[in-house]
């Protein structure tokens, strides 16, 4: 339920990044994609294909003009970064940025596959691929090195510290 | 307890599955310019072959069927068609037949006063043992009781019975038919009974009388029922007994067995009994 709620948090994050007061390339970022890349590289169980699949349904209502592609696109990219977790023994910052890439490239991927058929403008360009990934994988990254900074401990050894 | 896994593979094809059906969700949502849902076109791309497919599946079906229908059709028409021209071909030899019969038969006409009145009948049945014979003309064709009847080579009977259409005749050879008859000379007067059989009896004939075998015998008009001259009978024996008159036989001029049309006189009836019905 917890999951649940943070990840609604994040799509309302996601939607409020796109409001015309904001710097156009807020939007590129994929805000939710940390709770794709994080699961895996926390091992925190296998990863749920098919829960992303109603994320991508819950994506689409929020952001998208057709209920549909998000699911494709969102479970497409679990799925890709969920197979390479599973071979790749890196649970650095590092693997936190090229997980984000590669689900932000799953996802850009599938929605452009499930576009095509559609008849969709999607204003597909390299540049905005590249910002996009860029941009999606330096979040995952700070995700991740936040996390790796392990700041409980740190604030709890503060604490010690000053209680001493 | 933890949830069983899936293999791989299955959930690869689940999901696969599952993204077709959320771009078929998604095909629903969306309309080309010309306002026709994606979705519905896509179907229409998928069902276009098959339809056509099936609709020439359908015409060529619907051809054979006509087709093996008009088979059955013309086979049956062929068979009904043979069997009428069979049946075409036998009546056009029994016309034919008849239509000969009647030529001689009015070849034979003997007397030219009696081709007044007289009428052409056609034999619908006979009884040689019993000396009967049924004729296609009766009261609505003017026949009278006691009406001659000739055919082809002389006389054949007298109409006994009638009805509306037919006609029942006593042929000369009935046991109780008898005519007067005479040699072609007039010499000699006698009587020809019926006896049964396919010879007539010649009665009455004197012992002086020069009647020889193959003698010609024709009616005399004295019984007031036939008209004289008509052949009857050819004599085929001649026998003297102790009796005054000879023993002769004689056969029918016609042959009765082969009688096929007949001419009935029924102007020539003097004496017949116009209110005896049929």
């Amino acid at each position: 339920m917890r999951s649940a709620l943070l990840v609604l948090l994040t799509l309302l994050v996601q939607r409020v990044l796109g409001f015309p007061e904001l710097h156009p390339w807020a939007a590129e970022v994929l805000v939710p994609m940390v709770w794709v890349v994080g699961p895996p590289l926390l091992q925190h169980g296998r990863q749920r294909v098919y829960l992303w699949l109603w994320i991508g349904l819950v994506w689409d209502l929020l952001l998208e003009d057709v209920v549909g592609p998000g699911g494709v696109a969102w479970s497409a990219a679990t799925w890709a970064v969920s197979s390479v977790s599973m071979v790749v023994a890196d649970r650095t910052p590092r693997a936190w940025m090229a997980m984000g890439a590669l689900g932000t490239l799953a996802f850009l991927v599938m929605q452009q596959v499930t576009f095509l058929p559609l008849g969709l403008e999607t204003g597909f360009t390299w540049w905005h691929l590249l910002l996009r990934t860029s941009l999606t994988a330096a979040w995952c990254g700070l995700v991740g090195w936040i996390l790796a900074l392990d700041l409980p401990a740190r604030w709890r050894r503060h604490r010690a510290r000053v209680l001493r | 307890m933890t949830e069983a896994k899936p293999p791989r593979r299955t959930l690869t094809v689940r999901l696969l599955l599952t993204w077709l059906l959320l771009e078929t969700v998604a095909a629903a949502q969306v309309s080309r310019p010309d306002g026709q849902s994606v979705l519905w076109s896509w179907l229409q791309t998928v069902a276009r072959p098959l339809l056509s497919a099936s609709l020439w599946t359908a015409d060529v079906g619907e051809d054979l069927m006509w087709g093996i229908r008009d088979h059955r059709r013309l086979v049956e028409d062929v068979r009904r068609m043979r069997r009428e021209l069979e049946l075409s071909r036998t009546r056009n030899l029994l016309l034919r037949e008849d239509i000969e019969a009647l030529r001689e038969a009015v070849a034979e006409r003997p007397l030219a006063e009696l081709d007044a009145g007289s009428l052409t009948a056609r034999c619908t049945f006979r009884n040689l043992s019993r000396g009967r014979m049924q004729v296609d003309a009766g009261l609505a064709q003017g026949v009278r009781q006691d009406s001659a009847a000739l055919a082809s080579g002389g006389l054949v009977g007298r109409v006994r019975r009638r009805s509306e259409s037919h006609s029942w005749v006593e042929m000369i050879t009935h046991p109780a038919a008898a005519v007067a008859v005479r040699t072609l000379d007039g010499q000699v007067e006698g009587l020809a009974v019926g006896s049964g059989t396919e010879t007539l009896q010649i009665q009455f004939i004197p012992r002086w009388a020069p009647v020889v075998r193959g003698e010609v015998l024709v009616t005399s008009g004295a019984d007031g029922i036939y008209p004289p001259g008509i052949t009857v009978a050819r004599v085929v024996s001649v026998r003297e007994r102790d009796d005054p008159f000879l023993e002769i036989s004689a056969v029918p001029a016609v042959n009765l067995s082969a009688v096929r049309a007949v001419i009935l006189l029924p102007q020539w009836a003097p004496y017949a009994a116009e209110s005896s019905g049929p």
